[in-house]
């Protein structure tokens, strides 16, 4: 039996990855794929106590999470299309039309 | 493992939900039968819904329904009320600017009945998990409100942005609601509450779960250091959305803050030097910054994150005795001058697509008094002059967290505002002075409403402040 512990330790380094990722990455398929990363890591982290305290509550919770990622993406896939037929790049740091 | 019983619903406590997501599914088909060039129908019928949301308020129920998850009290309403009022002065904006810009599209109205749906759940949410859900709904409706000038490349870029920082804050977001969940074995507030560990390994769980919660909403109202993606956003974004962006997510995210400040109880005191840290940075970073800034839009957003760090400062100033007066008065005050200097900004702009600075301000006078009138006013409000709301506001904030016992954290903040007020003033100014070849302007029926409506809060409420107090005295 594995504690919980490890699976905590597990997705904290998972989380870690997607952050890292999110704030290194430029092309924005990967700041998307990081982004999935963070909320699974979560998700792992939500079914590891769910196990403990034997509660299903977390595990609804990690539907919901799963459905709103889903939904996310596709808005964020939508925006990265319309946004690549322009200007046929996909790197964050070059989409910079907006300075102050 | 247990076998799930399907809670009861009390459809009377979420009614005014059940109002905004049943018409926003309805408007959805109906607008397929609008001809696109009538498109004022659907907004017609959103500010009908709208409008029905709000004369519902009083009529729903208090109590806690949903096996815990959703919440209605008096508090609730006045806060309900403040996000519906804004959503129908923002469908009236919206429909008059974005007919004359040609991005009339019915999906703008839909859209923006689900992120006031998100918000509203966000509101009366009781559970950790409704928290999520209304915040991520309300978000993913504004990633697309953000983006739907869409031949407009600031627009795509704005939205994407903007999704991109959302995404990021929701994954803190929901980690910190798994590791909060590990530490107490719940996600109701009302049970965390009562099970926060005092001591080992979940103790130190349990803050970090807090803390990451609270990054998670610091990114959706743009505290300082989560406030980078604000002026992009505001700036490229149509500035009816901008008004309603603004506006509705600061209220709906810092209504989950307050609850989530209200759920640690004494516990608080463990954040509250770091939350007091925040709220002075945001202050000083909005305000000074705003000083360099020529674009309005990005003036405004600098100047909303300012006003972010007052109502934080609200907050933590009244988790003792004073109640939430504070923090709920100055939200509904921001949310009047708000819409009232988006408002004036929307106008202006008619039908071009440039982004305005503060050179298109000089001798409005001359163009028009009645809408110089009105940003003069959202102006003097946003510096927190009296009499008009804004400085009712500061006020209160202020007095609560002296009578809370940081000295020193109001003197930084009246400090604050008078730096805010210098560019307030210079925006005034030229206004007034100056003269401008361009030609006179006229306004549309809906935009002249709703600035007159904004316009007449400003002032009725900074001159009769006791008709809010006793309502958010009794809510408190």
């Amino acid at each position: 039996m594995v504690s919980t512990l490890m699976y905590v330790a597990l997705s904290a380094f998972l989380f870690v990855i997607g952050v890292l990722g999110v704030t290194l990455r430029k092309s924005a398929l990967m700041v998307f794929m990081s982004v999935e990363l963070m909320l699974n890591a979560a998700n792992l982290t939500l079914v590891a106590f769910a196990n403990q305290w034997k509660s299903v509550d977390a595990q609804i919770m990690v539907f919901f999470v799963i459905t709103i990622a889903a939904a996310e993406v596709a808005v964020g896939l939508a925006l990265l299309v319309m946004i690549f037929r322009r200007k046929n790049t996909t790197d964050i740091d070059l989409m910079n039309t907006l300075r102050g | 493992m247990a076998q799930i019983a399907l809670p009861s619903i009390d459809y009377m406590v979420i009614l005014q939900i059940l109002i905004i997501f049943g018409s926003a599914t309805a408007l959805l088909l109906i607008d397929l039968f609008i001809p696109a060039n009538q498109k004022k129908i659907t907004a017609l019928l959103a500010l009908g819904a709208t409008i029905g949301a709000l004369v519902a308020g009083p009529y729903s129920n208090s109590g806690v329904t949903m096996a815990n998850a959703v919440a209605f009290g008096s508090s609730t309403l006045i806060v309900n009320s403040i996000i519906l009022f804004a959503t129908a002065i923002s469908i009236l904006f919206a429909s008059d600017a974005m007919h004359k810009q040609g991005i009339e599209r019915g999906e703008t109205y839909v859209l923006m009945l689900l992120a006031t749906g998100g918000m509203l759940l966000l509101a009366q949410g009781a559970s950790l998990i409704t928290l999520f859900l209304g915040l991520e709904l309300l978000s993913i409706a504004l990633y697309i409100l953000t983006a739907i000038a869409y031949p407009r490349i600031a627009s795509e870029e704005a939205g994407l942005k903007y999704l991109i920082i959302g995404a990021f804050g929701a994954g803190f977001l929901v980690f910190g609601i798994a590791l909060t969940f590990g530490a107490t074995g719940s996600l109701v507030l009302s049970e965390i509450a009562t099970r926060i560990p005092v001591t080992g390994i979940e103790r130190s769980l349990f803050f970090t779960g807090i803390g990451l919660m609270l990054v998670g909403f610091g990114y959706k109202v743009s505290l300082v250091p989560f406030h980078m993606w604000t002026p992009d956003v505001y700036q490229g974004a149509p500035t009816s959305i901008t008004s309603f962006m603004a506006v509705g997510s600061k209220v709906a995210g810092f209504i989950a803050i307050i609850a989530l400040v209200q759920m640690l109880g004494a516990e608080a005191q463990v954040i509250t030097p770091v939350l007091m840290g925040i709220a002075v940075l945001t202050m000083l970073v909005g305000s000074i910054v705003a000083i360099n800034q020529t674009s309005l839009k990005r003036m405004l957003a600098y100047s909303s994150i300012s006003h972010a760090g007052f109502v934080l400062l609200g907050v933590l100033g009244s988790t003792q005795a004073t109640g939430l007066r504070a923090p709920i008065f100055y939200l509904a005050a921001y949310t009047l001058t708000n819409l009232a200097a988006f408002g004036v900004i929307m106008v202006l702009e008619g039908s071009e697509e440039r982004d305005l600075t503060l050179a298109d301000l000089t001798g409005l006078w001359t163009r028009n008094p009645w809408l110089t009138g009105i940003m003069a006013l959202a102006l003097l409000s946003l510096a927190g002059v009296p009499p008009t709301v804004g400085f009712l506001g500061k006020f209160l904030v202020i007095s609560a967290v002296w009578q809370s016992g940081y000295m020193w954290m109001a003197i930084i903040a009246a400090f604050a505002s008078a730096f805010a007020a210098f560019f307030y003033v210079r925006a005034l100014l030229s206004m007034f002075s100056g003269t401008t070849d361009r030609p006179r302007m006229t306004l549309d029926a809906r935009s002249s409403l709703a600035l007159l409506i904004v316009a007449v809060g400003i002032i009725a409420v900074g001159l009769m402040p006791w008709s809010i107090n006793a309502i958010a005295l009794a809510g408190s």
